[in-house]
């Protein structure tokens, strides 16, 4: 950050750290918070200085079914990957359902019913593990139910090992 | 680096080492530490997204949401970024606003009910948080309250609305009836002023 535009990022970062940029804005000052040390250091301290705020408010006991829930549909972890992943939160509209499976967990162990048998020559690798289990778990379920038949046919004829799929999807018969 | 000085860092919340510790078993994949993190934690983040979003499923599901960032992101934490509460604070507060401004975004095709709950959400809550009152309930949070006072009522209203309630400029600028340029500028002033120096 340049001395003469110190102030002005300043500015900037407590207007991000409020809430207050539009859009677009946001999108570009994100932009730049990744490659500028400095103005993450602005970032930190602004979150530090209204910290005092949010803590302050009055505790409110969030429902007794989230917790449940929550360690339920834990996503898998890539590995130890230390890049920033891009998160299956939904942003707005469907929530998806979580893959509860990690590899390597009984579920994925469990041999196929038939389905692509003879396709099981190899295991598949840790990275196409994960995607295919990205691509599953962005489908929603409720709706989506007959494009995600489609999807785990496919991945079984492209020799994933998703069995985890029929567990979630509930198709264990198929 | 000499900005960090400026802000007399001090903890806020009591347990943070005990916070960082979780997050490091969350970063090792133990659920029990998530678990634990979210006893002591989700109380406050819940309260903080409900005041953004309204008590509703919207809320519920944001602070779900916040606890699987916080699993994933857990490995990224590290003291640099500062102590656990402030970080895991901006992630429930960024995604609950990224909730909000997506219900905004979608509300042209909300039916009826859903944008008069919306208002009455928003506006209905118009006279309760000028004052700082409720600051008052840590020590931790005098220096803060004390600097808030100072400022003039509409930016230090402007400033808690925005933080706690996740006003976007258009709702403050609409709610003080000021443009938003002069409001931009008034809760610059008053934010450098919270900052104590510069």
């Amino acid at each position: 950050v340049h001395a003469a535009d110190k102030q002005w990022w300043k500015t900037h970062a407590a207007d991000y750290v409020l809430g207050l940029l539009s859009n677009s804005e946001r999108l570009v000052f994100e932009r730049v918070l990744l490659v500028e040390p400095e103005l993450q250091s602005f970032v930190i301290d602004w979150r530090q200085k209204l910290q005092p705020m949010s803590d302050a408010l009055p505790p409110v006991q969030p429902p007794d079914h989230i917790l449940p829930a929550l360690i339920t549909n834990l996503p898998l972890k890539s590995g130890n990957t230390t890049s920033r992943q891009s998160s299956p939160v939904s942003s707005g509209r469907s929530l998806p359902a979580y893959n509860a499976a990690q590899p390597g967990s009984a579920t994925a162990l469990v041999p196929a019913h038939g389905i692509g048998k003879s396709h099981y020559r190899q295991p598949a690798s840790s990275f196409r593990y994960h995607h295919a289990c990205r691509r599953l778990s962005h489908c929603r379920f409720d709706r989506q139910q007959t494009k995600r038949y489609r999807l785990v046919a496919k991945l079984c004829r492209a020799g994933y090992r998703c069995l985890f799929a029929f567990g979630q999807c509930g198709m264990d018969g198929v | 680096m000499s900005n960090t000085a400026l802000f007399e860092l001090q903890p806020q919340f009591p347990q943070a080492e005990k916070l960082a510790s979780l997050l490091a078993k969350c970063s090792d994949d133990d659920e029990g530490g998530l678990a634990e993190l979210y006893h002591l934690t989700a109380a406050n983040l819940f309260a903080l997204q409900v005041r953004i979003l309204g008590m509703n499923y919207m809320a519920e599901r944001a602070l779900h949401d916040t606890y699987t960032l916080i699993w994933l992101r857990s490995s990224e934490y590290s003291e640099e970024l500062g102590e656990p509460m402030p970080w895991l604070t901006s992630i429930a507060r960024s995604h609950a606003l990224n909730l909000k401004r997506a219900r905004r975004a979608g509300k042209h095709n909300a039916t009826e009910t859903d944008q008069d709950r919306d208002q009455t959400s928003e506006i209905g809550s118009t006279s309760e948080y000028a004052d700082t009152t409720f600051l008052s309930h840590h020590a931790s949070t005098q220096p803060l309250k004390q600097s808030l006072e100072q400022l003039d009522i509409n930016t230090r209203d402007a400033i808690v609305r925005a933080y706690l309630d996740g006003w976007s400029i258009e709702q403050l600028s609409e709610a003080y009836n000021k443009p938003i340029a002069s409001l931009k500028s008034a809760i610059h002033a008053g934010m450098l002023s919270l900052r104590g120096q510069d």
